[in-house]
């Protein structure tokens, strides 16, 4: 194809007309390496090419490209150049400039070669058309900057609703919103999640029927009450679908759109939160008590205490000090020494007594018999017993008799005197 | 090997679903509800509430003859006898009998007066005191919770399991499951001592399964179901040996509003007023084209043959027996005009024939017999001349599979090989083919489901319990 050639060596010509075209914008003042570099002008080039081969046919009996359509096809890839320039910032003018600039200095290249060959002169007149149609094209789809900031701005618009549309129905926390009649207008997945509503029986539904008949008057007033751009806060019961209910926190705020009311409701369903509140509540009451329980435990530890002490000092009263008299008025010497002995071991027992058990047994002793009872702990023997206490030796054979008895003790071959030595008397 | 046990596994928590649960419960123990969405009720929830009832009560305050076997002929007629003559038998001689349970056990309120919806002899059809399906789904949940009946939310079936014998013993299912995405949840296997009642409802929301099934229902025709209205159980129970019937039959709604998404509120507004009580006309002639009380397959074939474009009008006496109104003023669906002038201009219809056809149409009225469509013409039927007028713009969406699988009347699941039911295996409600034949009529869904959902229900809890 002849044609085919030319275009083809147009192409080898890339550089020159490239430098022409470069030299002609420079002179024209509007060379700038931002704009005019040959990465772009390379691409708009061959564009152009491409429009003009497609208008020679392969097949020399098809029809040339003559409808709207071709003309569309023809002109696309350089007026997408021009959205494209556009974007960058380019103005109109400077397109159609470089564009004609380019044409003309193709043109030039071409009147250089076959003079007066009737295909240049196709050649020639077939790329002026692709350029009538690519200058329309950019003309027509030029767009004013109000309405490519508008578009972009409708395209930026489109898609953030559709991204607050996402957020709005995958929130965790359930979101209706009300209109004027307290009717549901919209409401998110988790809203009909939480209530067990399909999302089409929400739309519509009244929000009394989502809640006890008391708590939906109650948020009624409150919504009334509200004004705009104001957020309240209560706590409701709810109903599920199959009628069991569930306290919820419905937090409300009231916004007005093109003159109407709106209320936005969100909804937390408060069950495991109040669940949680019972634990609680249980865990307090529960260590309350233990505390209760510990300070009475502390009380009579404390009282135990004094006990014992107020002990030691009767003991120290009625033993001890009676005792060191009968010593000092004591004549014999054997007398005293046994006294001492005896005051000796009730001193010992005054502080020792702590790790040795009671005995319950003891407890029902009389106090001679327990005087009996400590001069035997303390190693007397019966008549030592009767000396001390200044009984007789029969008595003090029934005391003993009788302490055996109390402390279970009869019939047993156990010594009183083994028996006692790990009591506290 | 197995998670769980239960005496029954129902899966779906419609109207089939949850009746089936009721029974099954009165008769042993322990059963579950298993539902993949995450609120219960379904597709039942959000339809019109709308219950045929041949021979009921309300018909006979009205003195209205009617009978099992008109209902019967009336379900034969509008379904091409396509039908599964034993199935259809059994919606129409229980559908009275269904109706009282609903209204004594349940508790389910209904408006004190009848609907006439098309394809229907006469009038039968009972509707929920809010025009909801939602009016039975609430009292059945109601009665679950009492009955102590789970019912397992976001849990979807994943497998139904056989024993060797090819007994369904039980199912597989994902926990926690996130509707659409198969790959959420956690597997857990839960064992039917007695038996598994599949109730998963139709698959019109299944763009892929319904365009293998019927070519011409391609991606971009609306649908009125929940999102959740998908072939994978229905796929499953035919790995399991369930026999397909008729799933090429899938019916358009005609009554659809163009200007909401999905069921709306503008259905029930053409078929409660629109249709009965009004006309419908074609944009381009401002004429009627059919009879208005067709049933769903013709009125959606008229509509779709020329690529009309229609919308119905009714006046201010027609528009007292619409229901949703209110809602559809609100949302623009149902819009109001003073004037026949108005609404002929806002819709681009063109007004003379128009103001032709309604004087026509309300000769006819007077008359007392529509010579050209053969529309029925009750006593409350007034002619079209009280303004405001309101019309609704319509499309045809998809709305209920009438194929699915095999069941006998006992609701056993059929053997594709062999004839015989898959052992400890129910289904009832959209999921099972054949009742409805070629087109359902309005009105009948709701007696299917519950009638079938019971019979699963009992069945399902009288099989002998496994070791």
């Amino acid at each position: 194809m002849e044609s085919d050639r030319l275009i083809h060596q147009l192409k080898e010509w890339e550089k020159d007309i490239f430098d022409e075209w470069l030299r002609r914008m420079y002179r024209a003042g509007q060379a700038n390496p931002r704009t005019t570099g040959h990465e772009d002008f390379h691409r708009r080039f061959n564009g152009l090419l491409a429009a003009l081969e497609s208008c020679f046919p392969n097949d020399p009996t098809a029809a040339p490209a003559k409808d709207t359509h071709d003309k569309v096809c023809l002109a696309q890839p350089l007026a997408n150049e021009a959205r494209f320039g556009q974007q960058r910032g380019m103005d109109l003018e400077f397109f159609l400039g470089y564009l004609k600039t380019m044409v003309s200095c193709i043109e030039e290249k071409l009147a250089e070669t076959e003079p007066h060959s009737p295909l240049r002169t196709d050649v020639i007149l077939k790329l002026r058309r692709v350029a009538d149609f690519t200058e329309m094209a950019i003309v027509a789809g030029w767009q004013t900057p109000e309405q490519a900031a508008s578009a972009q701005k409708s395209v930026r618009r489109a898609t953030s609703d559709k991204l607050l549309g996402a957020i709005f129905m995958s929130v965790g926390e359930g979101i209706i919103l009300l209109d004027e009649d307290f009717e549901i207008v919209r409401a998110n997945q988790h809203a009909c999640e939480i209530y067990g509503i399909q999302h089409q029986n929400m739309m519509g539904a009244n929000i009394r029927s989502l809640m006890e008949e008391e708590d939906a008057g109650l948020l009624i007033r409150h919504l009334e009450d509200l004004i705009e751009g104001q957020r309240r806060c209560i706590e409701a019961t709810c109903l599920y679908v199959d009628g069991k209910t569930f306290p919820a926190t419905v937090t409300a705020a009231r916004s007005d759109l093109e003159g109407k009311r709106y209320w936005s409701l969100i909804v937390r369903d408060d069950t495991q939160q109040k669940i949680m509140e019972t634990q609680i509540r249980q865990e307090k009451r529960q260590i309350e008590e233990m505390n209760l329980t510990l300070k009475t435990i502390m009380k009579s530890i404390e009282q135990d205490r004094k006990d014992f002490e107020n002990r030691v000092t009767s003991k120290i009263k009625t033993s001890l000090l009676p005792g060191l008299k009968k010593i000092d008025t004591a004549a014999e010497a054997g007398v005293r020494k046994s006294y001492l002995a005896i005051l000796e071991k009730q001193l010992l027992g005054l502080t020792t007594g702590f790790d040795k058990e009671l005995d319950a047994g003891l407890l029902k002793l009389t106090k001679t018999e327990i005087e009996v009872c400590r001069l035997i702990q303390a190693g007397c023997s019966s008549k030592e017993v009767c000396e001390a206490m200044k009984l007789s030796f029969d008595t003090v054979q029934t005391h003993r008799k009788n302490i055996r008895k109390k402390l279970g003790l009869r019939g047993e071959k156990l010594n009183l005197h083994a028996f006692l030595m790990n009591r506290v008397l | 090997m197995w998670n769980e046990e239960f005496d029954v596994v129902i899966i779906g928590s419609g109207f089939a679903g949850l009746s089936a649960a009721i029974e099954a419960r009165k008769l042993c123990s322990s059963v579950v509800v298993l539902e993949k969405m995450s609120v219960p009720g379904g597709n039942s929830t959000i339809s019109g509430g709308l219950f045929a009832a041949a021979g009921s009560p309300l018909q006979a305050d009205v003195n209205i003859v009617d009978s099992p076997e008109l209902m019967l002929a009336d379900m034969l007629a509008a379904g091409n006898n396509f039908n599964h003559r034993d199935l259809a038998r059994v919606v129409a001689e229980r559908s009275t009998e269904t109706l009282l349970w609903t209204i004594n056990e349940l508790g389910v309120k209904y408006k004190p007066q009848l609907s006439h919806l098309g394809g229907h002899s006469v009038p039968r059809t009972y509707n929920t005191v809010n025009t909801s399906g939602a009016g039975i789904i609430r009292p059945m949940l109601v009665r679950l919770r009492e009955m102590d009946v789970p019912i397992r939310l976001k849990t979807f079936l994943t497998d139904l399991i056989a024993d060797p014998n090819g007994d369904i013993e039980g199912v597989e299912v994902h926990e926690d499951y996130i509707f659409p995405n198969r790959e959420s949840g956690t597997p857990k296997r839960i064992r039917a001592r007695q038996a598994v009642v599949l109730a998963t409802g139709g698959f019109s929301q299944d763009k892929e399964f319904r365009a293998i099934q019927n070519p011409l229902l391609t991606g971009d025709i609306e649908c009125t179901n929940h999102k959740g209205a998908t072939a994978e159980s229905l796929i499953l129970a035919i790995k399991a040996g369930a026999t397909p019937v008729q799933l090429s039959m899938i019916q358009l709604g005609p009554w659809a509003s163009r200007d909401e998404e999905g069921f709306g509120v503008g259905s029930m507004f053409s078929m409660l007023a629109g249709f009965p009580y009004g006309i419908l006309i074609d944009l381009q002639t401002g004429e009627r084209f059919v009879n208005e009380q067709a049933d769903r397959k013709l009125l959606v074939d008229a509509m779709l043959s020329s690529g009309r474009e229609s919308i119905a009008i009714v006046d201010e006496m027609g528009v007292q027996h619409a229901p949703t109104l209110d809602q559809c003023l609100k949302r623009g669906v149902v819009r109001k005009y003073e004037t026949i002038e108005d609404m002929a201009m806002a819709n681009q219809v063109p007004l003379l024939p128009l103001k032709h056809t309604i004087d026509s149409y309300n000769v006819m009225i007077e008359s007392g017999k529509d010579g050209r469509f053969g529309k029925p013409i009750p006593r409350d039927l007034l002619p079209i001349r009280h303004p405001p007028y309101y019309c609704i713009r319509l499309i045809s969406k998809v709305h209920h599979t009438m194929g699915g699988v095999r069941i006998n009347p006992k609701a056993q699941v059929i053997r594709i090989d062999g004839n015989s039911p898959i052992s400890r295996f129910y289904a009832a409600g959209e999921i099972v083919g054949g009742v409805h034949g070629a087109s359902r009529l309005g009105s009948n869904a709701i007696p299917e489901c519950l009638i079938f959902g019971r019979i699963a229900g009992t069945n399902a809890a009288s099989e002998s319990p496994r070791p």
